[in-house]
């Protein structure tokens, strides 16, 4: 039970951070959003591992939506979220230790740690900006622009969630 | 019926990503310009590959009707090409001769072209002809020529009200007045019995110097046929001893025996109305 209120009070209290401070931090280049920080992926990275598959690309979704009524961008956060929420599974067994995982855990720094974790959210937060840099720009012809879109959004917002996990994660 | 529930439940996420993906992408279209315009041109690009690929196919299906449309479009075309062609030919006349001027009304409107369709055709007897689906309803008269684009095909002889007859180039009673396209030696085509694509020119003097190759065009001495038509090339020509003309062996250029389309040309000089007694008397003061 209180494993799903820190996970509720975890999603609201980033999306909170993403909506009123994030989403105005923001480079455009040609009337695209171009650099832009993403905290909100944090939210479906923390998820716990035994969530059933189709509900954390659910959870992508809805978080995405949320910050894309925010953003007036429908669609763009909503997609890469249900993309981020589909891969999660996968970059998991991917990088699964040793001796697996503890039952139902969340993965963080605290529960796993920090290496895993370096590589877990570097790899996540990539593949987000990725998607997210897709539907953006919606052209795959622009595919040079959508691949540095996506390194410097995501140097810049891997940089920010690291800071959130080690500053908040520590007991 | 349980495997397919069981194969949904398994791929459940992935169903789930999909339907997401699809609303996504649909909101992502549809709330923003520039993305809708995107995807405006790219689905219009696949479109229209798919229905240009698709039109190929279905382009079969009307070639009769575009068949039809072309042969029209070439009746008048041509019909064009051998007015100008006479009008040049005028206009090269004209520094040597007195009573061009009055031929000029005539000049433009020479030729007629009607398209027309052949609906039977023989080469097996001696006396071979045509027959075409235009008649009398479309002007057709007995002594029009029909020609394709590379030669002439007969002379119509019988008219009634749809159809014609024509006697072909294969028939042993029909002669086509013709020359040598580069010296202008003239001569007379004839078709000597049972040989194919290959026609006989007689009446060629022995002093005229022939090559084979040469190509093979009608004089225009007649009122069946434009000058300057081809008809084809010499395939062999012999001077058997006290002879005085050659036997020319002339190639065609055309091929009756698989003949679908062709044009009658209407001679309109052949009319006496437009030449009378009077415009001669006017011609010759």
């Amino acid at each position: 039970m209180s494993d799903y209120r820190l996970n509720i009070i975890r999603a609201v209290l980033l999306l909170l951070v993403q909506v009123l401070i994030f989403n105005f931090v923001k480079i455009t280049w040609f009337s695209i959003p171009f650099i832009e920080v993403f905290v909100y992926p944090l939210i479906i990275l923390l998820l716990p591992l035994r969530t059933p598959a189709s509900v954390v690309i659910l959870i992508g979704f809805v978080v995405g939506l949320v910050v894309d009524i925010f953003q007036n961008t429908p669609g763009v956060h909503a997609g890469a979220g249900a993309f981020t929420g589909l891969v999660r599974p996968y970059i998991i067994t991917l990088l699964s230790p040793r001796g697996g995982y503890k039952v139902n855990i969340s993965p963080l720094i605290s529960t796993i740690n920090l290496t895993w974790f370096l590589k877990y959210a570097a790899i996540m937060v990539i593949l987000h900006c990725f998607g997210v840099s897709l539907i953006d720009i919606f052209q795959l012809k622009l595919l040079h622009y959508i691949l540095l879109r996506t390194i410097l959004t995501a140097v810049i917002s891997y940089a920010v969630i690291m800071i959130i996990m080690i500053v908040f994660d520590q007991n | 019926m349980g495997n397919f529930i069981r194969f949904i439940l398994r791929n459940l996420h992935f169903i789930v990503f999909v339907i997401l993906e699809i609303v996504s992408i649909s909101l992502a279209v549809n709330f923003d310009n520039r993305r809708k315009s995107i995807f405006l041109s790219t689905s219009n690009h696949f479109s229209g590959f798919v229905q240009s690929h698709f039109s190929q196919v279905a382009g079969y299906f009307k070639l009769s009707g575009v068949n039809d449309e072309l042969l029209h479009e070439n009746a008048q075309l041509r019909n064009q090409l051998l007015n100008l062609e006479q009008q040049v030919a005028i206009q090269n006349l004209k520094p040597d001769s007195m009573a061009i001027s009055t031929m000029d009304e005539y000049g433009p409107q020479r030729y007629r072209v009607i398209p027309a369709h052949v609906i039977s055709n023989s080469f097996s007897s001696l006396y071979n002809f045509l027959t075409i689906d235009v008649g009398a309803d479309k002007g057709i008269k007995p002594g029009m020529g029909v020609i394709t684009n590379t030669g002439p095909v007969g002379i119509i002889t019988q008219v009634n009200k749809y159809y014609s007859k024509v006697i072909s180039v294969y028939n042993i009673e029909s002669l086509v007045s013709a020359k040598i396209k580069h010296n202008n030696a003239l001569g007379i085509i004839q078709w000597e019995p049972y040989s194919l694509q290959t026609v006989v020119m007689r009446e060629i003097p022995r002093h005229v110097e022939l090559a084979i190759g040469d190509t093979v065009v009608t004089s225009g001495y007649s009122f069946a046929f434009p000058p300057g038509l081809p008809i084809g090339e010499i395939e062999y020509f012999n001077l058997e001893s006290g002879e005085n003309d050659y036997t020319v062996y002339v190639r065609l250029f055309e091929d009756l025996y698989t003949l679908r389309l062709c044009y009658v040309i209407e001679d309109t000089w052949n009319n006496p109305d437009t030449f009378s007694e009077s415009d001669l008397e006017e011609l010759t003061e």
